[in-house]
Order: structure tokens, then sequence, then C-alpha cells
């Protein structure tokens, strides 16, 4: 078993490495004053369970992000508070722009929100997040061949969504 | 008109993010903050072994094997009062009802048809199965009160003296678990899980109560002091209908999966 140095070394590590992907996780996904708050909570929450880390680092990255999955949540269900242990983060200078919004965009985002909530994020994770299936299906904690179906049929969902837009059927 | 690239769509529906380079420091910086104002968990036990180590907790109980936490909120924080004879009793299936019902938690959640009361008069059920629990207990009850017992407690207690400071004078061991929050956790899970496999709830709404339950080791102890584990998610939950089915045969047939009987 690793002692509490080795574990304190590898989330340190974890955390310089991939901090700025788990930061525009977190940006993507809660309000851009509270993503400082929602980052800290996640390592805080990371550290306590650090002894159930994966040990290679991209599967440890996953594992962070499942954890920043649920402390978003818990942020949504208005848990999450301010805290000190943010000050780092809040002090760096950061940005967040949503696309424009084409009409294209417009029926796109509306076709997501019909989506169930895991298939949602299954969607953001490998579309924003740049995660393969694999990962994503980690993330989410389902198998990898149940989040290529649901994608699959998230796919053709949106795909359904945008050709009727296109080619509205008019009705006399 | 041409499809759209449905593909090359969500790729640009997504936020644009602008971040320096230095928050990879930053986050590494505030890592350390968190290690050095906390302390890790121990491993987490995984659902499948969870009931057995639940009852066992329960056991705990009785024997003193292992530290419960202590929380002021659970054991309504009272003082005792100089004088009070704190020597240690026997704790009769009466008294460990008495615990069962004040530690059982307000805000477990549950399925709809299933109250707390279910939930209390099965973990009571649990203790009383058990006639190991009928020996010497760790709670002490004084005035109606659910105390903690470590031990010895002077009969003559000092102004002063609360529960809080006595368990600060003691060891700050991390806490995993009370077996008694724990059955109450378990139960809530095989309730949810009987009704995902009756087709009460649908799917994603179990899976959803499942990942909100607390964990078993729902209380944790730390240098901070005692507190919850607020909505961190059981960490290990089962990704379908199948592995909720092979779970709850396994292990809360006959038991916590029990559905509430309805009073008459």
């Amino acid at each position: 078993m690793s002692s509490r140095d080795e574990l304190a070394a590898r989330f340190e590590d974890l955390a310089a490495s991939y901090g700025e992907r788990l930061m525009a996780y977190l940006l993507r996904r809660v309000d851009f004053k509270d993503a400082p708050d929602v980052a800290a909570e996640t390592l805080l929450t990371a550290w306590r369970r650090i002894r159930v880390m994966p040990d290679e680092e991209e599967q440890a990255f996953w594992w962070l992000l499942s954890i920043a999955r649920r402390t978003a949540a818990n942020y949504r269900r208005g848990i999450v508070r301010r805290t000190k242990l943010a000050d780092r983060l809040r002090a760096m200078p950061m940005s967040v722009s949503n696309p424009v919004a084409t009409d294209e965009q417009i029926v796109l985002r509306d076709a997501i929100t019909t989506l169930s909530g895991d298939d949602q994020e299954l969607v953001r994770l490998v579309y924003w997040d740049g995660l393969q299936i694999k990962a994503a299906a980690t993330v989410l904690g389902v198998g990898e061949a149940t989040a290529r179906k649901r994608m699959q049929r998230a796919r053709e969902s949106l795909r359904s969504a945008l050709a009727e837009e296109d080619d509205p059927v008019s009705v006399s | 008109m041409p499809t759209p690239d449905v593909d090359q769509l969500l790729r640009e529906s997504s936020p644009d993010v602008v971040s320096p380079s230095g928050i990879g420091l930053a986050m590494a910086a505030t890592a350390r903050a968190v290690i050095k104002d906390n302390q890790p968990r121990p491993r987490r036990i995984g659902f499948r072994t969870a009931l057995p180590v639940a009852v066992a907790g329960v056991a705990v109980l009785a024997f003193g094997g292992t530290t419960i936490a202590a929380h002021t909120s659970m054991f309504d924080g009272q003082t005792p009062s100089a004088g009070t004879d704190m020597s240690p009793t026997t704790t009769t299936v009466d008294e460990l009802e008495l615990v069962a019902q004040k530690l059982a938690p307000a805000d477990l959640p549950v399925p709809d048809g299933v109250t707390l009361d279910d939930a209390k008069t099965q973990v009571v059920r649990v203790l009383k199965a058990n006639p190991d629990l009928q020996a010497r207990g760790r709670y002490l009850l004084d005035g109606g009160v659910v105390r903690k017992h470590e031990g010895l407690i002077p009969r003559n207690v000092g102004p002063g003296w609360t529960l809080e400071s006595h368990v600060k004078g003691g060891s700050f061991t991390l806490v995993e678990q009370s077996g008694v929050s724990a059955a109450y956790v378990f139960y809530a899970r095989c309730q949810w899980e009987r009704t995902m496999i009756g087709g009460q709830v649908t799917s994603d709404a179990g899976m959803a109560a499942l990942n909100s339950l607390g964990d078993v080791g729902a209380y944790v102890a730390d240098d901070q002091g005692v507190h919850r584990v607020e909505h961190e998610g059981i960490g290990v939950v089962p990704s379908n209908l199948e592995t909720v089915r092979t779970d709850f045969d396994t292990n809360c047939l006959g038991g916590f999966g029990d559905a509430p009987k309805v009073a008459e």
C-alpha cells in the first residue's frame, strides 16, 4: 500500500497535470464565478478518497472527472459553498464564452435538452471535453458497450431533430 | 439541402474556455492545501460486501471493537451533569432499540411507499436478531439521551465536560462507519433496488437515488472533527438493472429488501 507521502505526491502531480482540463470541464458546466469552489471541493473529495485512485495517470484523471461530475451535481443542488481553499483558483484570470447561436446550434441545443441527463453528459464528455467513449463511460460509471449504444442513440436523435428543422413537414 | 454534420455541430456547441497556463500550478497549490489539512479515508468497502459489514458494524455497537464516530448532533449534544451515574451499564434490547431510533437519519432518502419508520423497524429487527447485541454496549442512556461510551466515564464529571471534548481527548483515527448508520443506508439501498426491480421507479431514478445515498461509511472523523460526508455518492453502485438484481438477491432478500408491511 502506498504511503501518505506517495499518495500526496501523486495527487499533486495529477492536479498539476490535469488541472487545466478539470477547470475547463467545470467552467462548461457550472456558473463561472462558482467554478473555483467546485474545483476545490472536487480536490477535497478526491483527496479523501485517494486510496481508490487508479494507478494509471489517464485513468486517474477520469476518476477525478467522475468526482467533479458529482460535485457539480451537488453544486446544482446548492450544496457546494464558497471556500477559502478556492482563493488561489479564484485569482486566476479565466473566461468562458458560449458559441455563436446559429439556427442550427439553437435547434441542437434544444434537442440536447430532450436527452436524458446521463446521455447529455455523455455527449458533452465526448464532444466538449474530447474524451474517448471508454473514458466517458468510466466517468459516468457505465460499461463501454452501454455508453456506445447510448451515444449512437443520442446522435440519431440529434440528427433527426436537425433534419426535421431543415426539412419541415408542412401541414395544410 | 445537405444533412448537417452533427459531429461538427456538437463540437462547435462547446463553450469556449480560456484559462491561463498557470492554472495547473494553482490546482497543485490547492491540492497541497487540501493535503495539508485533511486526511484520506481508508479504502472503501464494495457494495457486495457492504451488508455483512453493516451487520458486523451493528455488532461493533455492542462490543466496541472499532471506534464509532461520536457526533454531537447524533447524541443530542448534551453535557453530562456532575454526579450523574455514567458507569457502564448493561444495554438491553429495549435500550438498543432506543439507540437505533436515536441514530435514525432524518434525511434518509427512501422510495415512495417506504417511510423512515419502516427503516427503523427493520434496523431494530436486525439488532434484536443478533443475540450478541444484548451484551454490554458502547452507548449509554442518560435521562433518555443516548451517549457514546468509551471506557469508564468518571462518576463525578466536572463542569465544562462535553462529549466533544471527551472525543478530542481521544484519538482522531479516521472512522469509516457507524454500524447503525450503515444499516440505515443499506436498508434504503435495498428498498430502492426492490422498487427498481418491481418497476415502481424508473431505472434512472433508482440509479440516481443510489448515487445520492450517503456512503455506508457516512460519518468520518478527521482533524476537523466528526462530520457526515454529504452526498458524496456511494462510490460503487450497480451499473445496470441486471447487477441490481444480483446485488438485491445476494444482499437484500429476506431482510432489508422486504417490502414494508402495510398497517392494518
